[in-house]
Formats: C-alpha cells, sequence, structure tokens
C-alpha cells in the first residue's frame, strides 16, 4: 500500500512539474522582447513594415490578450493540440515529431554507449590489479566529462568523414553515421557514470561489511560484483535522470555538426522565430521524458534497496 | 537585412561584381564545344539553414536560389547592360506617366503541371500577393497593382501611382509566375510547393534536410541574351542544410559540396589553394552597405555631427579586417552595379581631424574623464543595432574623436520593431534591387519605412522626402536621374545614412561545377554545368 502511495506522490509531482514548465516557457516568451511577426518580416524590402508586421500579428493572433492566448495554448495542449507552426506552416506537432524520432535513436545510442562504457570502464577501476592501468582508468573519466560536445563532433567529423570517408559529412543515416554522431553525447554521459561508478566503488570496497565479508572468506571479486556493485550503483541511479537530459541537451550541437534533423536544431530555431506552438510542445515532450525517466528510477529505488522505506 | 547572424555580417559588408568576371562562370567560345556531352548529373548546394519552404511570396530567403530555378519572371534584367529584356513577356508598353505597363505573354510557356501562361494566370498571381500574410517584400512590390486581362496573352497592369522602377519589381523571384493552381493554394501550402515555369521542378522539400529539384526537360524560354537554350544541363539540384560553416568548407574542399553562396571572405584564400573556385564579388545590385542614421535623436539632429562620424570611419580598415582588402569602399549609398550610382567619394573620405572639427562646431567642445565628449551634462553616446566587425571598428575609431558608440543588437525577433520606433541611433538595412526607387521604401517618410526618422517640420528632412515622392513620379529617365542623384547626395554628403563598403557575397564552386550565372545575387543554376 504504501508503495502505491509513493508512486501516487511522485506522479502529482511529474504533473505539477509538466503544468508549470508549459506555462513558465509561455510567459518567459512573453518577457523575451519580440515577436514572431518581427522574425517573420525579418529582412522585408517593401516600404511599409509597420503595417506589415501588424498585418502578420493579427494572422498569429498575437494581437489578443496575453491570457486568452496562453488559456488558449493550454487548453489546446491539453486535447494533445499545439497548434500550426508559425513559420513552418503545418501543425506544431507534425514539426515535432518528424525530427523527434531522429533525436530519439541519436540519443538512445548515446545513451546505450555511456551506460556500458561507463558501467564498464567504473568497475575495472576496482576490477583491474596493475595499478597503472587503474590511474589511467581513473584519470581518463574526468578528462571526458569536460570535453566540449563541438568540438568532439567536429574532431569526429573530420576523421570518420573526411580523413577516413567512413561516412558522409553531412545527412549521414546510416547506422555508422548514427554511432559515430553518437560518441559526442556518449563520451561525456558514460564518463559521469564511470566517475560516479568508481568514486563510490572504492567507498563501498573500503567499508567495514567488505572486511567482514573478506574474512568469511569470500573473494575480493565476489565481494564486488555480489555486494559493492549493488550498493555504489544507488548514486548513479540518482543522477541517472540528469544524465538523459544532459544526453538530450548534446543532441542539439551534435545535430548541428552532422547536419541531422532533430528536435535540438527545431527548438533552437524555434526560439528564434518566437515559434510558441513549437517551442511549447518541444519543452512539453521534453519534461514529459524528464518526468518518466525520473519517476521510474525513483518507483525503482525500493526494488534495488529494500532498506529504503518508502511510506 | 538578412537572416542569419553570419548572413548580416556578410552582408553589412559589401562590393561590386566585375562584369563577367566570376570565376568558373565565364562564357569563353571554348567552353560551347566542351560541354558538349556533358549534360546531367547532380550538383549538390549547400545552404546554412532550413527555408521552411520554396516560395518568395511568403519567405524571404528563397528567392536568390530555389524559388530563383522554379519560377521565371515577365522580364529579364540583363545585369551587364542594366536592360530589360523579354523573357515570359516577348514586348510591353510603359504609359507616358509610368502608371501602365501593358505586357504581351508568350504565347508557348507551360507551368510545371500542364497548364498554359496566359494573362488570366498573371492577373491571379498578383491578386494572391495582395493576401494578407504574404512577405513584406513582394506584397511590397505590387501593392495596389490592378491587373487586367485584356485578351488571352495580354496583361495590362495598372499601377496605384506612377512607379518608373516597375520593370525591377517584376523582373524579381520575388514575384516570378506560378501556376493558377499555386496562386489559388493558401500560403501555407504554397510555402512548401510550387509549380511555375522554371528550368527546374520541385521534387521534394524536407525540413532541415534537403530541397530537391529536378531539370524540366521541355524548358525553352531562356531569356535572349542568356547563351543556352533548351532544358538546363544539369539534371538534379540537392539543396542540402548544412548548418555549420566549417563543415560547409571541408564538403567543398573535398568534393561533396559543389556551391555555396555566401562564403566568409575570410575563408577565401584557404579554400582557393584547396582548388576550390571563388566567385570574384557579386555586387548586391541595390544599396551599398549602409547604416542609416536617426536624425530624430536630438544628438544627430545636427548634421554635423553626423559628418563627424562619417568622416571619423576607415573604410579600408574595415575592408581589410573583413574582406582581406578584396571589397571597395562604398562611394554613394548606390551600389556601384545599380544604374543610379554616381560617384560621391568626395563626401566619404577618412579625415579624423575634420570629425572633430565639425563636433568643436557643433557645441561638443568639453570632452569627459573618460574620452567621451560631453554638452551641457549630455554624454555623446550613440546605440547600435548591429554588433559586427565594422560596427565594432567604428566603435575604435568614434572612441578617438570623442564619441561612444554602445552595440546593443537587438534579438533577431524584435529587430524590425525596435529599429522603426527609433530606439537606435546607427541601424542597418538591406536592399537589393537595382532601381532608384529603394531610396524611397528605404528612407521616405511619406510613403517608405523612414529609416533615418525623418522629421516633416525639419525644413531639410521635408526637402529630402519630397525628393524622394518625386521621383518615383518622374518618368522621364534624364529627369529622374537628376533627382534621384540629388536625394543621393543628400543622403550621404549630410550623413542621413553611413555608406560603408560595397555589399555582396562570394559564392563557392567545387572543382567540377561551372557557369553558375550572377544575375544581381540571384544565381542561375540554367546555365550551370558540371565536368567529369
Amino acid at each position: 500500500m504504501g508503495y502505491l502511495k509513493y508512486i501516487s506522490r511522485r506522479l502529482f509531482y511529474g504533473i505539477l512539474v509538466l503544468f508549470l514548465t508549459f506555462t513558465g516557457s509561455f510567459f518567459l516568451l512573453f518577457i523575451i522582447p519580440g515577436d514572431a511577426a518581427g522574425a517573420l518580416t525579418t529582412g522585408g524590402e517593401g516600404a511599409n513594415l509597420a503595417a506589415a508586421l501588424q498585418e502578420q500579428r493579427e494572422l498569429l493572433g498575437l494581437d489578443r490578450p496575453i491570457q486568452t492566448q496562453y488559456l488558449d495554448a493550454l487548453w489546446g495542449a491539453l486535447h494533445g493540440d499545439f497548434g500550426v507552426s508559425f513559420r513552418e506552416k503545418i501543425p506544431a506537432s507534425t514539426v515535432y515529431f518528424d525530427a523527434f524520432g531522429n533525436t530519439l535513436r541519436l540519443a538512445s545510442v548515446g545513451l546505450l554507449l555511456a551506460i556500458v562504457v561507463g558501467l564498464a570502464v567504473g568497475l575495472l577501476t576496482q576490477a583491474v590489479h596493475l595499478a597503472w592501468l587503474r590511474e589511467i582508468l581513473l584519470a581518463v573519466p574526468p578528462l571526458f566529462v569536460s570535453l566540449p560536445i563541438f568540438l568532439t563532433a567536429l574532431l569526429l567529423l573530420q576523421l570518420f568523414a573526411f580523413t577516413l570517408g567512413v561516412i558522409e559529412p553531412f545527412g549521414d543515416e546510416s547506422l555508422t553515421g548514427l554511432v559515430i554522431a553518437s560518441l559526442c553525447i556518449a563520451f561525456p554521459g558514460g564518463a559521469n557514470i564511470a566517475q560516479l561508478l568508481a568514486v563510490n566503488l572504492e567507498r563501498t570496497m573500503r567499508s567495514p561489511y567488505v572486511e567482514t565479508l573478506s574474512n568469511w572468506g569470500l573473494t575480493r571479486r565476489e565481494i564486488l560484483y555480489r555486494h559493492g556493485l549493488k550498493n555504489a550503483v544507488l548514486p548513479v541511479l540518482t543522477s541517472f535522470g540528469t544524465t538523459v537530459g544532459n544526453i538530450f541537451a548534446g543532441t542539439v550541437i551534435t545535430e548541428t555538426v552532422f547536419s541531422r534533423n532533430g528536435v535540438g536544431r527545431i527548438i533552437v530555431d524555434a526560439v528564434n522565430a518566437k515559434d510558441i506552438p513549437v517551442v511549447l510542445i518541444s519543452v512539453t515532450v521534453s519534461a514529459a521524458i524528464f518526468v518518466v525517466v525520473n519517476l521510474l528510477v525513483d518507483a525503482l529505488y525500493p526494488v534495488i534497496d529494500k532498506r529504503i522505506q518508502v511510506a | 537585412m538578412a537572416t542569419t547572424r553570419t548572413r548580416l555580417v556578410a552582408l553589412s559588408v559589401a562590393a561590386v561584381v566585375v562584369a563577367g568576371g566570376v570565376a568558373g562562370c565565364g562564357s569563353g567560345g571554348g567552353e560551347a564545344a566542351e560541354k558538349q556531352g556533358k549534360e546531367g548529373g547532380t550538383a549538390v548546394i549547400a545552404l546554412t539553414s532550413d527555408q521552411q519552404g520554396v516560395d518568395a511570396a511568403s519567405l524571404n530567403d528563397v528567392r536568390e536560389n530555389v524559388t530563383r530555378q522554379l519560377t521565371d519572371s515577365l522580364v529579364y534584367r540583363n545585369p551587364k547592360t542594366d536592360e530589360y529584356e523579354p523573357w515570359l513577356a516577348t514586348k510591353w508598353t510603359v504609359a507616358d506617366d509610368a502608371s501602365q505597363y501593358t505586357f504581351t505573354l508568350r504565347d508557348d510557356v507551360t507551368f510545371n503541371d500542364g497548364t498554359k501562361l496566359t494573362a488570366e494566370v498573371v492577373k491571379a498571381n498578383i491578386e494572391a500577393l495582395q493576401q494578407k500574410g504574404v512577405h513584406s517584400t513582394p506584397a511590397g512590390l505590387v501593392h495596389g497593382v490592378k491587373v487586367e486581362a485584356v485578351d488571352e496573352f495580354t496583361a495590362k497592369f495598372v499601377l496605384p501611382r506612377a512607379n518608373a522602377g516597375f520593370l525591377s519589381s517584376i523582373s524579381r523571384a520575388d514575384v516570378g509566375i506560378v501556376s493558377a493552381a499555386t496562386a489559388a493554394k493558401p500560403l501555407a501550402e504554397r510555402q512548401k510547393s510550387i509549380d511555375g515555369t522554371g528550368p527546374f521542378t520541385l521534387v521534394s522539400w524536407e525540413a532541415n534536410r534537403a530541397v530537391v529539384l529536378k531539370r524540366r526537360d521541355d524548358y525553352n524560354w531562356a531569356p535572349a541574351s542568356i547563351a543556352h537554350d533548351g532544358p538546363a544541363y544539369i539534371e538534379e539540384l540537392r539543396y542540402e542544410v548544412i548548418p555549420e560553416e566549417q563543415v560547409i568548407y571541408e564538403s567543398l574542399k573535398s568534393r561533396k559540396v559543389d556551391f555555396f553562396e555566401a562564403v566568409n571572405p575570410l575563408q577565401v584564400n584557404t579554400l582557393k589553394s584547396a582548388g576550390v573556385q571563388i566567385s570574384d564579388v557579386i555586387g548586391s545590385p541595390g544599396l551599398a552597405g549602409e547604416q542609416p542614421l536617426n536624425v530624430s535623436n536630438p544628438i544627430l539632429r545636427d548634421k554635423r555631427v553626423r559628418q563627424a562620424l562619417q568622416y571619423a570611419i576607415d573604410r579600408d580598415a574595415i575592408n581589410k579586417a573583413t574582406w582581406l582588402g578584396k571589397n571597395q569602399p562604398a562611394a554613394n549609398i548606390f551600389a556601384r552595379t545599380n544604374p543610379f550610382w554616381t560617384d560621391l567619394s568626395q563626401y566619404l573620405g577618412y579625415d579624423p581631424a575634420k570629425s572633430v572639427r565639425l563636433l568643436e562646431e557643433a557645441g561638443w567642445t568639453k570632452v569627459g574623464d573618460d574620452g567621451i565628449r560631453v554638452k551641457d551634462g549630455k554624454r555623446l553616446s550613440l546605440r547600435a543595432a548591429q554588433n559586427s566587425p565594422t560596427t565594432q571598428i567604428e566603435q575604435e575609431e568614434w572612441k578617438k574623436i570623442g564619441v561612444e558608440l554602445v552595440i546593443d543588437p537587438p534579438l533577431r525577433a524584435e529587430a524590425n520593431k525596435r529599429i522603426l520606433t527609433g530606439e537606435y541611433d546607427i541601424t542597418y538595412w538591406e536592399q537589393t534591387y537595382p532601381d532608384a526607387d529603394i531610396l524611397r521604401a528605404n528612407y521616405g517618410k511619406t510613403s517608405g519605412s523612414n529609416r533615418s526618422i525623418l522629421d516633416p517640420s525639419n525644413a531639410e528632412d521635408a526637402a529630402l522626402d519630397a525628393l524622394l515622392e518625386k521621383q518615383a513620379v518622374t518618368s522621364n529617365a534624364d529627369e529622374r536621374k537628376q533627382i534621384v542623384n540629388e536625394a543621393a547626395t543628400v543622403l550621404v554628403r549630410d550623413a542621413y545614412t553611413l555608406a560603408v563598403l560595397e555589399r555582396g557575397k562570394v559564392w563557392a564552386l567545387g572543382k567540377r561545377l561551372h557557369d553558375v550565372t550572377p544575375n544581381g545575387v540571384d544565381q542561375l543554376f540554367y546555365t550551370a554545368w558540371l565536368s567529369s
């Protein structure tokens, strides 16, 4: 019963976060100066720009009171209708979800690589016996955490597209292209996981209970895999939501450098153009992903560690 | 004004095309033979941003590239002679007062959807561009114009006011002719797909990815002065969206991209050494790189202050910093490629000592502790709406004469509004069409965008505005030229606007692409071909 109550409370917070994200971004767009009419008339050479601005404002409904615009947008969103993109003139959901699959693939592969490599490196720091190798394994993650994605992306593209010719320099949709692009976000993500795991394994393996287990006759390896990992992985899990968030954020630059269509690029363009419907669907879906991931993490806690009370 | 920041920078500086001198674009006699058997192929063209569609009626950035391949115009502006030549119209007459233009259309032109070009279609085109939501550029070009289909192939344009520059307007891709079905579509639909009479047709448009055009095999109505007839050589044009410019340059070097329209001049030498063909500077035929000054600011109301700014611009330094010295300093507010250009360089010299004299004459004699001049407790501080190498150099130069320039660019989405309301002292703009009427569109108070925020109660401002209005209704060419020159002289001499460098672009052509024809800044791929 306690578990169900725990989950419902988390769910309520999740919905609250979604509502606040939607509302916050809507009003933020109004606080930032300028509007979509201004963006749409950019570059106009006509003699009567002031009239052109007013005409666009009326066509887009931007001349209505802000509360009317907000309630309309909210009502629509509750029905899954985010309206028509101001600049693309097609439904915002089409603009977004046409690109979403690409980003999801990129982020998933990046995340998978980050988890696999991150966990492996983290574990190896305790599993290897060679001191110099251990030093290297401990030294590499902090370096990779701070790798600027833009630089990694350009270097990877230079190597794989222009030097080796393994992928096309732009718009490569092959699996190889996907994996290489995803490396940009996998590096910092994986390094983060490795770093957290290594530190916590180190601490766990020094705790008194490990000594006790050792005295009972268990080998270091048995202790590491059966007991140490289980305890050390919890902080990694806690930060998993942030890792996912960072990986999605990293897709923006990766998509730009690799000329891949994706929501990262769409959201940047939409914010620049004040394309409210596209911005709203983008932040709402992103927030929903974040909420769901955190909800899953919260749901997993008590399952992994029975000591955690959920009442 | 352009869309992206990088383009703004590229466009705010400027240049001139040396007639016919575009690298790889010459058309020597020997090449005709060489072209034999060189038909077909796919040219890959890089774009830095998603264009959101293909229709210049609602989008600003497609006219020079994608739309120009899809649609033709009634008349063709020959960039070498500045004359207007037959294209979809075989001939035309202009009423004495330049308020009526009657075009006789070719009777053998078809749209991509198979329908025929008639006067009714032309009428529907202009009416479609007068609906709400059309981008201000095409809307402004045909504002108030009524078209009468006199017979099947005769279309009479009745203008709301005399407009001696109307042939220039109608020659632009912004008002390129589309089929009746396209004209009837809601704007939102035509944004993504249009049927024209152009040498290429649209195959697909994919957001943030690519626009693909295919050659039209039955195309046979190119302007006579273009040294090619029949269908285009190249089979397919692929416009690829590549947002990171460095990737475009690398792709040009490794022959993955064949064409890029806006090379950063600072990249030119590196590209050349890798075998990429670089065009001469393709001059925009409108105005030179201009910075309107806001005369509604009491400080700038005094023309001596404006002139002081003018004489403290080191154009050579700006040319070196932004173009490696390959561009030319402006010598008029008009670009050198504009038929109305005259040499006004006498007002555009670099003479900081004169600037100081002018400022002191204007009463700005005291210099504060921070090196900025003060008068009646007010600092000589101005705000610029653009952050570019040009404004940065001006900031340094003007500081030397005691003027502070605060660079505080607005967001793109608010730029128009804030500039139009006179919030900035030094702004920027762009006009690309080769006629004098752009001066009115830009600076006119009565019927223009009033870039310098003229005050009708000020005698000098009113006189300038009157000149700008008068040129538009003067049909006698010589008389008009004289009025225009008078207006341009006032704008330049009295520094209502600062003309800096010529405005232009540099094209890059990969090793295998040849003969892309520039018309103004429009790219005509009709004449282009690929070597093996």
